[in-house]
């Protein structure tokens, strides 16, 4: 319910409460005011009478006082009462508790009344004797009469205005309790209204609810379509993963990696673990995921997988699995890296290592064996001195004679000057050198060299040149080869947006490759270092970087976190970043080699899929209707708070749990078990009214509606369903229709009644009919006898006599024949069809002109419309109202009728007859087709005053109207309706 | 009464003054000698069976036309008419029911008994005439008057 409504049913409400309140103080009021009045009236009134007592009594005294002893002080007294109360009644008195009548009949009354009051009075004046009060008795004789009368007078007005004015309050009370009823009644209808309304409104929320889901169900498709895109854009291949049924889906790339097109072969867990997977690999998966889905460990492995052509590739693959409510698993997703040029790298690296190791101990045990080779140049006597071992490396025979130049000439010429260089640098300097190099053997092969020197001094005098030679052409062309697998792997990761990097550790020199300008934002003039590369990461994921950095330093686990950081352009990004550490021989870590990734995109993705879930949730939690989102398996993931109040849940957690275990009373009902499942299957269904038991087993009436939801992936991740109880609605529903009902039978009881007496009466007017015909054809009968066999004794007026008594039979049989024509109409069931109305009308004109051929006639009747009717009954009609027309007009000179058709409208059409006749006054007009209604006597015109009854009777059958216009002496004119389809 | 009287039209009516009219108007065409009165349906039966007050009367002597009125107390006119019908002796005397209205006709013709005709009451001669003709029995009536 919105806020005017609210405010309107607060504001309806104060309005019609104090206005009943005030309605029901001033009723109080007015019932106190009417009492108040009518006692005022009643003292009044008392007073009066004891007045008109009071005066008779002094009147009496002084009347008898002449015979009689009297005490003149108490008839003091009395005259004193007696005027004062008479002041007091004209004038009010707080003594007496009376308040001046200010109705001017009472004040002109008293006006009148007062030369007799004060006659009397002024006789009563003073007395002291019996002798004096005599006086006074001719003075009181001639007044008392007319004082009396007066006084009675002026009672009786007091009584009048008294009843009347009780009568226009009670009127007035009257007036306002029907007016509060008014109110009561106007205020029941606006809230009931508004309460109406409020549900209309519940609807229009409950539709928008639907509506709004609907619509957030269209971004999570947006959202899936950039997911789309993103997975597109980086280099990783996602699966996803699905525990329960180990159906899996994988993005396009995870396709691409291993050579397939989008979709080609089925992806589930098992092609992955059975075809794909490297057979060495599979145990390796599997204790991987198995430990993943136990502690949460880290699922990331790497792994061989087969791709289209047959050939094993080396994949990285992380996971991480989602769990259900009660801990259980039930997905995992998780994206493949292809890693196998760096697992190449990785292992020659090994390899490499393991060489060096090997060459190292090859080296230590040629030392021992002197089997490294020496050398010695004498500067003095410019000859060289080769050992056998670097005779070997020359391959060339030991002991052959060699010249100093020798010793340059076997480099390959690009390494001469470098050696050339170190000796001269050695003879002048007096330095040492140390030079890998490519020598050109005497077979012509090319190896790398190791070619250390130093000069050799005797008294301060350098003398010559004395050295070691060794062969490091298998670690060297290692060492190349992985230089040049590094130049390969950045361009493979060109394409991704991927900045790799080597840290030289020792040196803290930092080598990236041209994508790592790109992804941190700086231009190619940029020189990379370690320290300018930690002040753009974010101050806040600084420490978390080093310390990830020094914890793989110190565990040899690889590192891969994501951290904020501050791109050369400003822009703030989220990177993440994995990094090996590389380890010398003996074991101390020298170089770190990672790579970092613009993941902004894909982490406000997931975020914003994140938001969305939980907008949802809290839309639904907050949603003023009882809904509840359920996952695949009808476990709750979250419900609104009305849920709990319509499900009359209290105090339980059901997040996690089956619907059907917190309702346990839903798995009874198979119809919606199966609807579940229906809607699990992607239906949308609804019903408006259905009935369920609620948990404290409560009855009641509830309207629903059941939706999928899908999740990102565009699959159905389980159902929404909305339930509002209808209770009231359809109770109150109920109670109309068993008002309806019971009216109806009400109704029709009425009807049956109304049958039985139709029935009842039909039987009785047959059987009078009957009956009554029987002693008029006696009448009828044994006049004609009479008028036959006795003609000769029956002087004319006897004559006349029977005939009059013949044809009273003969009228009173035409009453009984229409009578009961009359209520057969009643029963008859019309037999329509098309009649010509034209052709009827000339048809029976023709019979009236026969009758009436003595008198002038001027007929017209128009071409007529068709009608719609039952041929016998329109025919009763046209022969009553023409035969009217005829009779009515005959007294005229001449009869003028004309018959027509006034207008056709839609489907019906109004015929008229008019004719010139006697007419009637248009105020007898309803009379006309009344039973038994005549507007003229017999003797104008015959008639049993039934005809125009059953006509009218026939128009209202056939759903027509009749009617008619006519002014006295000026003919009259019948219209009559009639359809004509 | 001689039971084996032969008897040319009979007449079935309760109502003496309906009676009373149709022999008169009857009679005033020379035709009341073959008429014979019956006060109702039992005497009605009594007479074409043989039964009852007219015990030995032949059934094959049987009336030529029987003007039978409706309603009568005791045995009705319908009662009489289907009794008649359903005998051998007797089904193919031509019936004219007598009726109060018009409107009574509908009755017996809903019946459907074999009524042959009908007279709106009171039994005039012109109406007796035409219901006569209806049944074809006109002339033999009309030609053995004397």
């Amino acid at each position: 319910m919105n806020i005017i409504d609210r405010l309107s049913v607060k504001s309806i409400s104060i309005i019609a409460v104090s206005t009943l309140i005030i309605l029901i103080i001033s009723n109080q009021l007015l019932i106190q005011k009417i009492l108040d009045e009518k006692r005022d009236d009643a003292t009044v009134i008392n007073l009066a009478g004891r007045q008109r007592m009071l005066s008779q009594k002094i009147a009496k005294t002084v009347y008898l006082a002449e015979n009689t002893d009297i005490e003149l002080e108490a008839l003091k007294k009395d005259v004193e009462v007696w005027s004062s109360t008479h002041e007091g009644l004209k004038n009010g008195s707080e003594e007496l508790g009376i308040k001046a009548n200010k109705n001017e009949l009472i004040q002109t009354l008293f006006f009148e009344t007062e030369p007799h009051y004060e006659a009397i009075k002024n006789s009563l004046g003073d007395f002291n004797s019996i002798e004096e009060l005599t006086k006074a008795v001719p003075v009181i004789r001639s007044h008392e009469e007319q004082f009396l009368a007066k006084m009675d007078e002026i009672v009786k007005v007091f009584e009048t205005i008294s009843n009347e004015s009780v009568r226009s309050l009670i009127r007035l009370e009257v007036i306002l309790g029907l007016f509060s009823l008014f109110i009561l009644g106007g205020e029941i209808y606006l809230i009931f209204r508004i309460f109406l309304a409020r549900i209309e409104n519940k609807n229009e929320e409950l539709e928008k609810t639907v509506q709004e889901l609907s619509d957030s169900k269209g971004d999570l498709f947006e959202y899936v379509q950039r997911f789309d895109l993103s997975l597109k854009a980086i280099n990783a291949g996602i699966w996803d993963w699905y525990l329960e049924d180990n159906s899996e889906w994988w993005s396009p790339r995870f396709y691409e990696l291993l050579g397939y097109q989008d979709g080609e072969i089925q992806a589930s867990y098992n092609t992955f673990l059975n075809i794909l997977l490297h057979r060495d690999d599979k145990e390796k998966v599997v204790d991987a995921v198995e430990e993943h889905l136990k502690t949460g460990a880290p699922y990331k492995v790497q792994i061989r997988m087969k791709n289209k052509s047959g050939e094993h590739r080396w994949f990285e693959t992380v996971g991480q699995a989602s769990f259900d409510t009660d801990g259980n698993p039930v997905r995992m997703v998780g994206s493949i890296i292809d890693i196998d040029e760096r697992k190449k790298v990785e292992q020659d690296l090994e390899s490499s290592n393991e060489e060096i190791q090997r060459g190292i101990e090859l080296l230590s045990e040629t030392q021992k064996a002197a089997k490294i080779g020496s050398w010695e140049v004498d500067l003095g006597t410019m000859t060289a001195f080769w050992s056998d071992e670097v005779y070997r490396i020359h391959e060339v025979e030991p002991g052959t004679p060699i010249k100093v130049e020798d010793g340059i000439n076997f480099y390959r010429e690009d390494f001469r000057p470098v050696i050339q260089k170190a000796i001269d640098n050695a003879i002048e300097n007096k330095n040492s050198w140390d030079e890998e190099c490519i020598l050109l053997t005497k077979t012509g092969r090319e190896i790398w060299v190791r070619a250390i020197g130093h000069p050799v001094f005797e008294d301060g005098q350098l003398t010559g040149l004395r050295g070691l030679f060794m062969d490091i052409d298998e670690t060297k062309r290692k060492t190349l080869e992985r230089d040049e697998t590094y130049e390969k792997l950045h361009l493979s990761v060109e394409a991704g947006q991927i900045a790799i990097w080597i840290w030289d550790m020792k040196t803290n020199e930092l080598e990236w490759n041209d994508q790592a300008y790109e992804v941190f934002g700086v231009t190619k003039d940029f020189e990379p270092t370690f320290e300018k590369f930690s002040a753009m990461i974010h101050p806040d994921d600084l420490d978390y970087v080093v310390e990830a950095t020094q914890k793989s330093i110190e565990t040899d686990e690889r590192f891969d976190i994501q951290f904020r950081f501050n791109k050369g352009n400003g822009s703030e990004i989220i990177l993440s970043g994995r990094g090996d550490i590389v380890r010398d021989e003996d074991g101390n870590p020298v170089q770190m080699i990672g790579i970092n990734m613009d993941i902004t995109d894909r982490n406000e993705m997931v975020e914003n899929l994140k938001r969305q879930e939980s907008q949802l949730r809290s839309f639904v939690e907050q949603a003023p209707a009882a809904v509840a989102m359920f996952d695949k398996n009808m476990k709750y993931i979250t419900v609104s708070n009305k849920w709990y109040e319509h499900n009359k849940i209290e105090g339980e957690k059901i997040i996690g749990k089956s619907h059907y275990d917190v309702l346990p009373q839903v798995k009874k009902r198979e119809d919606w078990l199966a609807i579940h499942k229906r809607v699990l299957a992607g239906e949308e269904l609804s019903k408006g009214k259905d009935q369920f038991t609620r948990t404290d087993n409560s009855e009641v009436w509830i309207s629903w509606k059941a939706i999928p939801w899908y999740n990102a992936e565009g699959e159905i991740g389980g159902m929404i369903l909305y339930v509002s109880d209808i209770t009231k609605e359809v109770e109150y529903t109920e109670e109309l229709e068993n008002e309806i009902e019971a009216r109806t039978q009400q109704i029709r009881k009425q009807a049956e009644n109304l049958e039985q007496v139709n029935k009842e009466l039909e039987s009785f007017s047959y059987s009078i009919s009957h009956d009554l015909r029987a002693p008029l054809r006696s009448i009828n009968g044994f006049s004609d006898i009479i008028l036959e066999d006795y003609s000769g004794q029956l002087d004319e007026e006897g004559k006349r006599l029977m005939a009059v008594v013949k044809e009273s039979a003969v009228t009173m049989g035409q009453l009984i024949d229409d009578m009961l024509e009359f209520s057969r109409l009643g029963k008859k069931k019309l037999q329509k069809s098309e009649i010509n109305m034209t052709k009827l009308f000339e048809n029976v004109c023709e019979v009236e002109t026969g009758t009436y051929s003595n008198k002038q006639i001027d007929l017209n009747i128009n071409t007529l419309p068709n009608a719609m009717g039952d041929v016998a009954l329109i025919k009763q009609v046209v022969v009553n109202l023409v035969s009217n027309a005829f009779k009515y007009s005959s007294k005229e000179d001449k009869i003028v009728i004309n018959i027509g058709f006034d207008q056709i409208e839609e489907n019906e059409v109004t015929y008229f007859v008019k004719d010139n006749g006697t007419g009637f006054k248009m105020e007898y007009h309803d009379k006309l087709f009344g039973v038994f209604h005549r507007l003229h006597s017999k003797n104008e015109f015959e008639g049993t005053g039934v005809g125009l009854a059953i006509v009218k009777r026939i128009i209202n059958k056939h759903g027509g109207k009749i009617w008619a216009e006519s002014e006295e002496g000026k003919g009259s004119t019948f219209f009559f309706s009639m359809p004509n389809s | 009464m001689d039971v084996n009287k032969t008897v040319e039209i009979l007449l079935v009516e309760d109502n003496d003054h309906d009676a009373e009219m149709a022999l008169r108007s009857l009679k005033k065409n020379n035709i009341s000698n073959k008429v014979t009165r019956l006060k109702d349906g039992e005497e009605a039966l009594e007479f074409l069976f043989g039964t009852g007050d007219f015990e030995g009367r032949s059934v094959h002597n049987q009336p030529r036309v029987i003007l039978l009125d409706l309603k009568m107390p005791k045995v009705d006119g319908l009662e009489v008419l289907k009794a008649v019908r359903s005998n051998k002796d007797t089904e193919n005397i031509p019936i004219v029911m007598l009726t109060s209205s018009k409107e009574e006709r509908d009755v017996v013709e809903g019946y459907k008994l074999g009524v042959n005709s009908f007279i709106v009451k009171p039994v005039e001669f012109n109406s007796f005439t035409e219901a006569v003709k209806e049944i074809g029995f006109y002339w033999v009536i009309l030609n053995e008057l004397p």
